[in-house]
Parts: structure tokens; sequence; C-alpha cells
């Protein structure tokens, strides 16, 4: 009887050991990573990263079961958002590379072209149309505040090329 | 055998024992785990809503094209795309059909050659929907415009749509465009005291067919056959309707005593309608002793006036 209670006793501590060895190992990899990563002037650590990784995921689950015409507006609308919190390089770095060499051949140039934009903008979709792999909207650009200010009409051409990625260009005007 | 020798002992005994299935559960768990922490990592698939169906038939009662034909096909019109962008008129032309070259551009490669000029004023690009197929024949919808990717519409956007049909000859594809598909022989006759009408082929676009016929005229009295006083004075008999001619809205149809004529009666039929024409009929010949165009009542004026059937079946 003894020796069977020792025994049962036994296996429960080592299979107890056994997860704590091996959660404090997981646990200290993880950490071990992140401070390797701060140390070379990394800014964001694994765990960040990986929050970061699990944001892009949601993003991009949330953008894939949308219909066309959101998935356009919402590309055109991360665009447009860009320019309003004056990130002009990442809204430079959408553009279609052709585009951008007709139209734009430096950022300046881009940056010029986009303070003809309200400072805070809405955008009014008034007609979408797919050409093969292109989709054409007509877009309203407004100023939110101001609605004496002149509205903008402007056709924009998206191609997308996966789920969160694509690449637009615009009437230049 | 005191305390601490029994609990050495007894651990000894129970790895002796146990060990190996604790080792078994350990890689058990220690797998399991690690497949958990990969499919964690993995990015995730997706797949988006996608409405863009090329291949796919609008109008979908002939079927799909073939899974075999479908990779050729496109890159057939890829080709006489390019060879169209880059204005090698022959080899684009080449790539027509017999007919198609014939009915079109009557042999001629400078008016094929105009055709592309007028379409392709600069570099173009297109997309293709395939929009109805019909035995071996694929309709497909080509739409020209420009490189709006390059320009962002700037410079305007006016794209230009056109029926293109591919049809396999001689074990490759060749097009038909302009909406036009081909044309048949069609060696079908009437004959009265009065006239005689030979139906002698029709040409067969996606939205229309044009008949040719020859027109002669036995007597020597005048035959009207049209002149916009009554209605639908030629039609074509679907079975369940009769449609009017298109190409007689501001023009008349006489036949001179004893004269022989060719004439095109073009009516408005899609291609795809599964409707078969079983007739035409010229609702009302009107035989005239004198005939003045300026006469608006050549039916009162008429000596006879009766109705005329060529059977197509």
């Amino acid at each position: 009887m003894d020796k069977r209670i020792i025994n049962i006793l036994l296996v429960m501590a080592v299979l107890i050991l056994l997860a704590i060895n091996i959660k404090i190992f997981i646990d200290n990899h993880e950490e071990t990573a992140g401070i390797e990563q701060n140390g070379n002037g990394i800014e964001n650590s694994m765990i960040q990263n990986n929050n970061q990784d699990d944001i892009q995921n949601t993003i991009t689950s949330k953008v894939a079961d949308m219909t066309e015409r959101s998935r356009m507006q919402t590309y055109f609308g991360t665009f447009i958002s860009y320019i309003e919190e004056n990130d002009y390089e990442s809204a430079y770095n959408l553009l279609n590379e052709n585009f951008k060499k007709n139209y734009f051949s430096t950022l300046e140039q881009f940056e010029t072209y986009i303070q003809k934009y309200p400072k805070d903008i809405a955008v009014d979709y008034k007609e979408i149309e797919r050409q093969g792999e292109l989709f054409v909207l007509t877009v309203e650009i407004k100023d939110v505040f101001n609605k004496e200010a002149q509205t903008i009409t402007q056709r924009v051409v998206i191609r997308e090329l996966g789920v969160n990625q694509f690449t637009i260009s615009f009437q230049v005007e | 055998m005191n305390l601490n020798g029994k609990i050495t002992m007894a651990i000894r005994n129970f790895f002796k024992k146990y060990g190996r299935i604790i080792l078994i559960v350990f890689v058990v768990w220690l797998i399991i785990f690690l497949i958990n922490q990969y499919l964690k990592k993995r990015p995730k698939e997706t797949s988006m809503i996608n409405t863009y169906t090329p291949n796919n038939p609008i109008i979908d009662d002939g079927g799909n094209v073939p899974e075999r034909y479908v990779g050729t096909i496109n890159q057939t019109v890829e080709t006489y795309f390019n060879y169209c962008n880059s204005k090698n008129y022959e080899q684009a032309y080449n790539m027509l059909t017999d007919q198609c070259k014939e009915y079109l551009y009557g042999n001629d490669v400078s008016l094929f050659q105009e055709y592309v000029d007028n379409i392709f004023t600069q570099n173009k690009i297109y997309n293709l929907q395939n929009y109805s197929n019909v035995d071996d024949i694929y309709i497909y919808d080509l739409v020209i415009l420009d490189d709006i990717e390059s320009t962002g519409t700037t410079e305007g956007y006016e794209p230009y749509k056109e029926k293109i049909t591919l049809r396999k000859e001689n074990d490759e594809f060749k097009i038909s465009n302009q909406g036009y598909i081909e044309s048949k022989p069609y060696n079908k006759f009437a004959e009265d005291e009065n006239l005689k009408v030979t139906v002698k082929s029709k040409d067969i676009s996606y939205t229309r067919e044009g008949y040719n016929v020859t027109l002669t005229n036995k007597t020597d009295k005048y035959l009207v056959l049209v002149d916009n006083t009554l209605n639908k004075e030629i039609t074509l008999n679907l079975g369940d309707q009769k449609r009017g001619t298109v190409n007689y809205s501001n023009a008349s149809l006489v036949l001179n005593p004893g004269e022989t004529r060719n004439e095109v009666f073009i009516f408005d039929k899609f291609y795809d309608d599964q409707k078969e024409p079983t007739e035409i009929c010229i609702e009302d010949v009107r035989i005239l002793e004198e005939y003045e165009e300026s006469n608006e009542d050549t039916a009162g004026a008429a000596s006879r006036m009766y109705s005329y059937t060529i059977k197509l079946k």
C-alpha cells in the first residue's frame, strides 16, 4: 500500500516538474529573443512583433471577408489616411511605378501636388467599375469642415495584388 | 532501511518500471506542443471574394469554354492584341478567319490596318470576358482601353468594346472581330409568275443576320417590295415572332420591269438565342403599272397585292 502511494506521488511530481520546466523554458526563450532584438537596436520585441503580426492577420482577415467594393474603398481610404497624417512617403509608395514615372518622379513632386487636397478629407464614392483586374473608382474629395471648399472629382485606378496589397494611380489635374 | 533509503529505492524502482512510459508520454506531448506552435505561427491562408471570372460565360446557355482550350484562347488573344498594339498589321490580320477577312475587310489588309489605326491610337491594354459559347464557337467581350494604370485616366477614359469570336481551324484558334461570327451558304429559293427570290447565303454577327438574296422581277410591271408605307414589309419568321428588316427604314426596294438585283435583308437576331429562322416573308408585294418615288399610296395604286414567302427550312 505504501509503495503504491509513493509511486503515484512520484508520478505526479515528475509530471508537474516536467510541465513547469517546459513552461519556464518557453517563457525564458521568448524573453531572451526579445532582449536580444532590443540589444540590436530593433524597436519591437518579439512579443510586440507577435502582437503586430496578430493585428496584421486580423486586418487581413477582415479585408479578405469584404466585398470587392468595400475592399476598394478601404484601399483608397488607406491612401487618403496617409495623406491626412502627412505620411506622404507611405502614400507615394502605394502608387503604380509607371504612374510615378509619368507624373511624380520624386516624392517632392507628389507632396506638392497633394497640397491641393483639403487637410481633413471626406471621400464620396460615386462610381466603381471593373476593367479586368483593375478597378476604376470615381470619387469626390471634400473638405470635412468647409462645405464651401471646392470638391475635387477624380478617377482612381486600383490594382489588387493580394489581400490588403494594392497599387493606386489617379487622374492628375 | 531508513526512510531516505526507502524513497531512493522507490524512485529507482519507479523509473525502472515507468521510465519508458513517461518518456513516450513526454515525446508525444512535445510533438503536439511543437505542432501547435507551428500552426499558430503559420501565415493564415486567406481567400477573397472575387467576381472576376473571365473564362466563365455571362450567358451560360451554351456552357463553359472547355478547360483544355482556356489557356490557348487567352494566349491567342494576347498574341493578336500585341500584334495590333505594335502595329504588326499582317501578323494580326493572319490570325483572322478567312471568312472574317473577306466579309469585313474584302481580303484587303489595308482596310484592316485602318481599323487597327482607328482603335490603337496609343499603347493600349485589354481585358477579356467570355460572353457566350455555341457549339465550338467561343464568343468574348474584348475591352480595349488606354493604359489607365500608367495614366491614372488623366488622358481620358473611353473603353472600346467589341465582341470577338474564337473557333478552331486546322488545330489553331482563329479570330473573327468586330462582332462578326461567320457566313453560311444558304441555297434556298422561291418563285412565282411575278418574282423569283434566291437566298444565297447569310452573314452572321452576334446581334444580326444578313441574308444575301437575288431578286428577279419576271414581269413587265413594277414590283414594290418596300417603300416604308406599311409596317414590317419584309420579315424573318423565328417561330414565335416575326422581325422586320433593319436596313430599309429610310430606303425603298422597287424592282423595275425585268430587273434582277442583289440585296441584303438584315434582321436583328442574337446568335445564341437558340431560335431557328423558318422563313422570310415579303409581306406585301405590290404590282404597279406605273411607279413614281413620290407615290405614297402604292397599296392603293397596285393592280395586285399579295404576300410572298421564302421557306428557309
